[in-house]
């Protein structure tokens, strides 16, 4: 029987946009791409409205300011902001959160099928150091970004309004503090997991590639004919199993495109249009409510970095479990 | 974690609340200040003597890496056996038709790693100078001996020798 290397089956979200044609990765990427492509714009309306109704509210501050500055203005604007900012802030960080879950479920499913391909192949070494690393970078990712990070940014959210309702220096810091840790850790986990990746990949790849020759040249020279098909046997054999991890791992690629591409892009819009919203309300005020919107579009960029790189960590290690051997 | 995210969400607030109730720049709301600020670094610092409660443990995922891989190898190993198998029927049967024959082969393997064919049973009706023909040039090509290479005669009735 020949052995067999399936990937797991892309998640009912994402099936609609998944390409029939998964034998080319750059194919695959083109045609989820002209799949997601009608998604823009029904998406880039919503965030507009949400930024036009908080430019609005600005204005009206700013306008109302000019005859008589009142005292209370800052706790009002930032207020209006915040109560209009809430809604779509939480419903992007539940999809933030939604997307990290099920890319961590999907993976949880595929890394034990490229960690078996790879061992299959020979390269015992570096599946093992591969699927070390990736397995724990799967239990950090679900156990602290899916809470402890959404806790961080919602902590942010709560400091930021306290601070520019009342203008307090520490209560600024604070929130400055909150976001500092939390974007020091993602990028943490970048740097280390993208190290190891890469030095485990280099380093067991050439020991496994130097033990799979020696093993090679230790069969063909045993008995001509008997080492001849020992060495025709374990070629097609590993050969075999290297085409279908490899099937296996574009597959992957494109199930976890297809599982992130669609919030990140309307995380993404929400974050463009709000930063942009952000500039507009600097320009009319430099009161609670310009600090506020720049506080929610700074939680927008946070909430889609964080989307952004564990779809991007989870590639990463595909496509180190691709490379294999040498 | 989230506990102490919401610590500080709790510590800001009531802070912020004071402050504002308080008479500006007086030595109450100093104070508050001080309090705030060791209230917030301890808030900060205390998690940190506690180990992170991660959710994985090294063990796990070294036996599960470990059992990965012994089922990778029994899969490895179970595809190079059946090709070994397969390519050297293929020879056998090349080797026969060349002496007209065209025997039933069943290859046995050695429990080496890699496998290495151990044994032959060949069934079919052969003359005894074609199956001792045939012997010699499988136990000088596959390296077996010829005591190990056995032939049985098919029972034209029943099937079986």
């Amino acid at each position: 029987m020949e052995p067999s290397f399936t990937a797991p089956t892309v998640p009912y979200g994402a099936a609609d946009i998944f390409p029939k044609d998964t034998e080319s990765f750059a194919a695959g990427i083109w045609s989820i791409w002209k799949d997601v492509s009608g998604y823009l714009a029904p998406n880039f309306s919503a965030a507009l409205s949400v930024c036009v109704s908080v430019l609005a509210v600005v204005l009206l501050i700013s306008a109302v300011n000019c005859l008589e500055e009142h005292p209370a203005s800052g706790l009002i604007g930032t207020a209006a902001v915040a109560v209009l900012l809430l809604q779509p802030a939480g419903t992007l960080m539940e999809l933030g959160e939604a997307t990290i879950m099920e890319l961590h479920e999907y993976c949880k499913l595929l890394i034990p099928v490229m960690t078996t391909a790879l061992a299959a192949q020979g390269a015992a070494g570096t599946s093992a150091a591969l699927y070390a690393g990736t397995a724990m970078l799967n239990s950090v990712l679900s156990g602290l970004l899916s809470g402890v990070l959404t806790s961080a940014v919602c902590a942010y959210l709560a400091v930021s309004a306290a601070a520019s309702a009342t203008g307090l220096y520490p209560l600024r810091k604070t929130a400055d503090f909150i976001r500092q840790i939390s974007q020091w850790f993602l990028k943490a986990t970048l740097y280390v997991f993208t190290g190891f990746m890469g030095l485990t990949g280099v380093i067991s790849g050439s020991v496994d590639a130097a033990a799979l020759k020696v093993t090679k040249f230790a069969v063909s020279g045993a008995v001509p004919v008997v080492g001849g098909i020992l060495s025709d046997a374990t070629e097609s054999v590993l050969a075999g199993i290297g085409i279908m991890k490899n099937a296996a791992g574009i597959y992957g690629m494109l199930a976890v495109v297809a599982i992130a591409i669609r919030p990140f892009l309307r995380i993404g819009i929400q974050y463009l249009l709000l930063k942009i919203t952000a500039g507009l309300a600097g320009i009319f005020t430099e009161g609670g409510a310009a600090k506020m919107i720049e506080a929610f579009s700074t939680a927008f960029g946070w909430i889609l970095g964080m989307t952004g790189t564990v779809c991007l960590l989870f590639l990463i290690s595909i496509v180190c479990f691709l490379k294999g051997v040498g | 974690m989230r506990q102490f995210f919401l610590h500080l969400i709790c510590l800001s607030l009531i802070y912020s609340i004071c402050h504002i109730l308080l008479e500006k720049n007086s030595c109450i709301q100093r104070v508050l200040k001080l309090a705030y600020g060791i209230a917030v670094a301890f808030a900060v610092l205390s998690p940190m003597m506690q180990v992170l409660p991660l959710s994985f443990s090294l063990s796990e995922i070294h036996e599960e890496s470990g059992r990965i891989q012994a089922q990778a190898a029994e899969i490895r190993d179970a595809a190079i056996s059946e090709g070994i198998i397969r390519q050297t029927r293929a020879y056998i049967l090349d080797k026969a038709a060349g002496l007209g024959l065209a025997p039933e082969v069943t290859v046995c393997l050695s429990d080496d790693n890699p496998p290495v064919p151990e044994s032959i049973l060949l069934q079919g009706s052969a003359s005894p100078g074609d199956q001792a023909a045939l012997t010699q040039i499988l136990s000088t090509a596959l390296g077996i001996a010829k005591e190990k290479i056995h032939w049985t005669q098919s029972n034209p009735v029943s099937g079986t020798s």
